[in-house]
């Protein structure tokens, strides 16, 4: 599996749970196999010392079941979370090493989730396959040993309850993935929560409400009708287990040769023999669901060379592009911006601004025309602040450090009184940028960009969501006057939108 | 929640009735038909052992049986999948009802929590209804029936299980009652450090473009660490009651069968009657098994649940209503609204009259906004205090701050409230068939808010109140400045036009200024 070569788990790591929770399983089917034993003995009174050894095993399984459960569930589980640890670490250094081409915040949260399935991988996929696997060529061989004939109608029995029933789980878990996908009452809820009075001032709330409700109904429908394979499903496990058990009794009938306790082995083992199968379902389920993800976290894991190239030192540059062409957006750009320019770039949203910013910081492929200097320069001398720019859950103060570590306490209280922030920086953002409101997170933004040292500023919409005024005071100071902060001769490029 | 089901979620949504109804019926014929399969495999088995003719007739018998419980299985499933799906469906419908009545400045301050609640939340709610319930109902009835079968076969067998049953409730909560405190300290620290790693993983790319990478990647490292090493404290106490309960079931079935063997040994039983307990003895423990291993992932469902039950148990306020004039004035009289901050608005008094521009002037928070759902109507009446007389409602145009844009196409938008598609004076700058997406993607904020003013001009004919709030946001200056004209032309052939705006250059071409 791809995503255990990512989260560093080897083979062997999986076989020690596998055999843990098949020793768990072993002792629960031992038990049930042996009490049959025991009890058709005891029947023919024998001498009490010839059931002393089964009766203390017998004892000593019952025990020894819930303790290896304990432990198993100890040992899968650590083992998950360590692989989700080395998967997390490994996602965020591919993350912030340049050589992908993601620069949108918004699917990291998949991304993340993504990662996080390695444990629900582990644990309720693949070691509860591997302990099926184990328990149930011991069950076979066990039940071979009794009357071959008993061992191939289990082995029988195991595809369908290993094999075709997980699969009507998987098809019924994709319909049902596929239904919420193209589900319309998320857009209907929305609609009413947030538009309702406008809806009611127009006299539509009723026909909105019944929309609403005749979408949630539509969703639970589809819903029912993606888990349509789980009803033959319960049935053919029912059927398959009790046949199994009818049959063993038939041959038991049909073959006895007058041994108590061979017929009392044989009736009991189909009883235990279907627990190892129970999760298999689930787990077909998650391995499904893992594919995908380990797909997505492939192309950027897999992509992303293991050690980052060394910092540049920041210089002034000569930023120059020519008939620049940019991964989005049909435009060409051309700019020419020596040490120390200030530019404003206006354009229609959609015209690939934010793209031509992120191409310019070395973030981004061109993929035509002329731009210097090189990327690794650019790199160093040049931060672009995107308007999707993350609002860490920490201190204003640890906020700003992100753009420089070393950034001095007079710069930063420099820095916010010209974006005008009047916040404390010791204040805690508990909620990141939900702590603040959409201006406050803006000035917070323009201020971190400002702490940085690089002597180029690319600013994508610096004066969003800032009143009227205040924005065009702020627009002012980027592209006319000096700006505050670590650096006062610096090349600001802004970007704002045609309707401010 | 004190007692296993919610007795509102009976008495409130009716499919759940139906469910558990559905469930014990299901439940009640697999348990006669899973001990009868007991029965007879023992019974037949011990004729065997002891000599007398096997009995071939419990063969068919048994697959008749087995066919049945197939069967069952079968039809009970797909009661479950319909039953779940009409709970939600009523949960979420009876939901959108009550909201309907509820302050909407508190539902849109509160939006992403219910749409999280009625999406998402109630999604984990199924695992409630579709394993944890009908294993309660299991508990009820196939541990009883399956406890008289073990009496009937075997009495000392049954004295020991009826003893350890209920050890199985009590070791379990007395685990977690004892192990509480510990696991929810914790619970807090890991959730803490989980919410760091995700912090962290979601900034990922601003650390990238800002070339601060070492210093967090140490963190992730150090955090995915600690945070491992605290998940696995609090499973190894969670574990613990799942111990007790494996522990005291197996246990409970190897001295069942140690006490037939020893029984038989003295010929105290027959080995029919052994036979039968040995084979149905885990059958009592079986439903409290599925309970406890249910359990978990039911109570982290509910909470879901237990948002939305208070919702639409509460009785709906009623709404503050504006007295009615004919006309298309507006008179409002020391109207105050309380709000989580206090009144806001405070004691304002408005007179709109048609022909005239009327503008609603003050900070965010003053209370504009709320000054127009007074009008419309729309808020709780404990809340409001004051006089207002309006025109009729099908008289009133009202364009919020936040309009609304849903995906389809621009004209699509534009009919939306009801009115065709008519030119209002406002150029929206984009052609009627593009395609919008989700919250308005596809249009810039400034084409979005005129595409609003348009609709919301384009109501009605004759003259009209036009209550708009913010008309001017996102509009660069000369459309602020069309925007003005346009307004002042609507006033003139009648319209009373009522604007609450802090934009300056709407406040100077007004005729009347009300200060919030």
């Amino acid at each position: 599996m791809t995503l255990l070569r990512l989260a560093g788990v080897r083979r062997r790591d999986l076989i020690l749970s596998v055999l843990a929770g098949a020793v768990t399983l072993l002792a629960a089917l031992s038990l049930t196999v042996l009490s049959g034993w025991l009890i058709t003995r005891a029947w023919e009174m024998p001498p009490v010392l010839d059931l002393s050894v089964a009766i203390t095993a017998v004892r000593a399984l019952g025990i020894s079941r819930a303790v290896f459960r304990y432990l198993d569930r100890l040992v899968s589980h650590r083992l998950a979370l360590n692989a989700l640890t080395t998967l997390r670490v490994r996602l965020f250094r591919a993350l912030v090493t340049d050589g992908h081409a993601r620069t949108r915040s918004s699917g990291l949260t998949a991304l993340v989730s993504d990662a996080e399935r390695v444990t629900d991988l582990i644990v309720r996929s693949l070691i509860p396959r591997g302990v099926a696997l184990v328990v149930s060529v011991a069950a076979v061989l066990a039940a071979g040993w009794l009357h071959p004939v008993a061992g191939l109608v289990l082995a029988l029995a195991y595809l369908v309850t290993g094999l075709v029933i997980p699969r009507l789980a998987v098809r019924a878990a994709r319909a049902s993935r596929r239904a919420q996908a193209h589900d319309e009452w998320l857009t209907e809820l929305d609609a009413v929560l947030d538009n309702r009075v406008e809806f009611a001032a127009a006299g539509l709330e009723e026909s909105r409400i019944a929309r609403a409700a005749a979408a949630s109904a539509r969703s639970s429908r589809a819903q029912v009708s993606a888990d349509r394979p789980l009803a033959p499903a319960a049935a053919a496990e029912a059927w398959t287990t009790g046949i199994t058990v009818v049959v063993l009794l038939a041959l038991g009938a049909w073959t006895y040769t007058g041994e108590p306790t061979w017929l009392g082995m044989l009736i009991m083992l189909p009883l235990a023999a279907f627990e190892s199968h129970g999760p298999l379902a689930a787990a077909a389920i998650h391995a499904d669901e893992a594919a995908a993800a380990q797909r997505r976290l492939a192309a950027i894991i897999d992509a992303s060379p293991e050690e980052p190239p060394a910092a540049e030192p920041e210089q002034p540059v000569h930023l120059r592009a020519r008939d620049l062409e940019c991964r989005w957006g049909g435009w060409t750009w051309d700019l020419d911006l020596p040490p120390g320019a200030r530019r404003l770039i206006r354009g229609p949203s959609g015209c690939g601004k934010t793209t031509f910013l992120l191409t310019l910081a070395g973030l981004l492929e061109p993929v035509g025309g002329h731009l210097s200097p090189g990327r690794a320069e650019r790199r160093a001398a040049v931060r672009v602040h995107t308007e999707d720019e993350w609002v860490f859950a920490t201190t204003i103060r640890e906020n700003l450090r992100v753009a420089d570590p070393q950034v001095s306490e007079e710069v930063m209280r420099e820095v916010l009184e010209a974006v005008g922030l009047d916040l404390d920086p010791d204040l805690l953002l508990a909620d990141g940028a939900g702590s603040l409101s959409s201006g406050q997170r803006r000035r917070l933004l323009l201020a971190r960009a400002l702490c940085s040292t690089a002597p180029v500023l690319l600013l994508d919409e610096p004066t969003a969501h800032i009143a009227a005024d205040d924005a065009g005071r702020l627009l002012d100071m980027l592209l006319h006057g000096p700006v505050p902060g670590a650096r006062a001769e610096r090349s600001i490029v802004v970007v704002t939108h045609e309707d401010r | 929640m004190a007692a296993p089901v919610d007795p509102r979620l009976l008495r409130l949504v009716p499919p759940v009735r139906r469910l558990i109804v559905r469930a014990g019926v299901a439940q009640a014929l697999a348990t006669v038909l899973v001990l009868a399969r007991g029965v007879l495999l023992g019974w037949a088995a011990a004729q065997l052992i002891t000599g007398a003719p096997f009995p071939w007739w419990t063969v068919p018998a048994l697959v008749a049986v087995v066919a049945a419980h197939g069967g069952v299985a079968w039809v009970a499933q797909r009661w479950s999948d319909r039953g779940v799906g009409d709970t939600i469906d009523t949960l979420r419908t009876r939901a959108l009802h009550a909201l309907r009545h509820r302050d909407p400045r508190v539902v849109q301050e509160e939006s992403g929590h219910w749409r999280s609640v009625l999406t998402s939340g109630l999604d984990d709610f199924r695992p409630y209804l579709s394993q944890f319930l009908p294993a309660l109902v299991a508990v009820t009835l196939a541990t009883p029936a399956a406890l008289v079968v073990v009496f009937l076969a075997d009495p000392v067998s049954g004295v020991l299980a009826l003893v350890t049953v209920p050890l199985i409730p009590v070791f379990m909560v007395l685990i977690g009652t004892l192990t509480r405190a510990h696991t929810q300290r914790r619970l807090q620290i890991t959730a803490a450090l989980g919410g760091q790693l995700a912090d962290l993983l979601s900034g990922a790319l601003t650390l990238r473009a800002l070339r601060a990478t070492s210093g967090p990647a140490r963190e992730v490292e150090v955090a995915g660490r600690r945070h491992a090493d605290s998940t696995m404290s609090v499973l190894r106490l969670a574990f613990l009651s799942s111990f007790a309960l494996e522990f005291i079931a197996t246990l409970s079935v190897a001295l069942v069968a140690v006490g037939i063997g020893l029984r038989l040994l003295d010929g105290e039983i027959t080995l029919a009657a052994g036979l039968i307990a040995l084979i149905i003895i885990p059958e009592v423990y079986a439903p409290v098994r599925q309970v406890g291993t249910s359990f978990h992932a039911a109570v982290d469902g509910l909470a879901a649940v237990e948002e939305v039950l208070p919702l639409i148990d509460a009785p709906s306020p009623t709404p503050f209503r504006p007295a009615r004039a004919a006309g298309v004035g507006l008179r409002i009289e020391e109207l105050s609204v309380r709000g989580r901050e206090g009144l806001t608005p405070d004691g304002v008094s408005v007179e709109a009259r048609p022909g005239r521009v009327t503008v609603l002037h003050g900070p965010n928070g003053s209370g504009k906004s709320t000054v127009f759902l007074a009008v419309l109507g729309v808020l709780p009446a404990e809340l409001v205090s004051g006089r207002i007389t309006a025109p009729e409602p099908e008289l009133i145009s009202y364009l919020p701050a936040r309009p609304v844009l849903v995906p389809g196409t621009v004209a699509t938008n534009l009919e939306l409230l009801g009115a065709p598609v008519r030119d209002t004076g406002v150029d929206i700058g984009v052609p009627l068939d593009r395609e919008l997406g989700a919250h308005g993607t596809g249009l810039s904020a400034g084409q979005g808010q005129r595409l609003a003013v348009s609709r919301t001009l384009a109501r009605g004919d004759g003259p009209r109140l036009l209550l708009l709030d913010e008309p001017t946001a996102h509009l660069n200056p000369e459309l602020v400045a069309d925007l003005g004209a346009l307004l002042r032309q609507r006033a003139a052939v009648g319209d009373a036009v009522v604007v609450a705006t802090h934009d300056p250059r709407i406040v100077a071409l007004a005729d009347e200024v009300v200060a919030l």
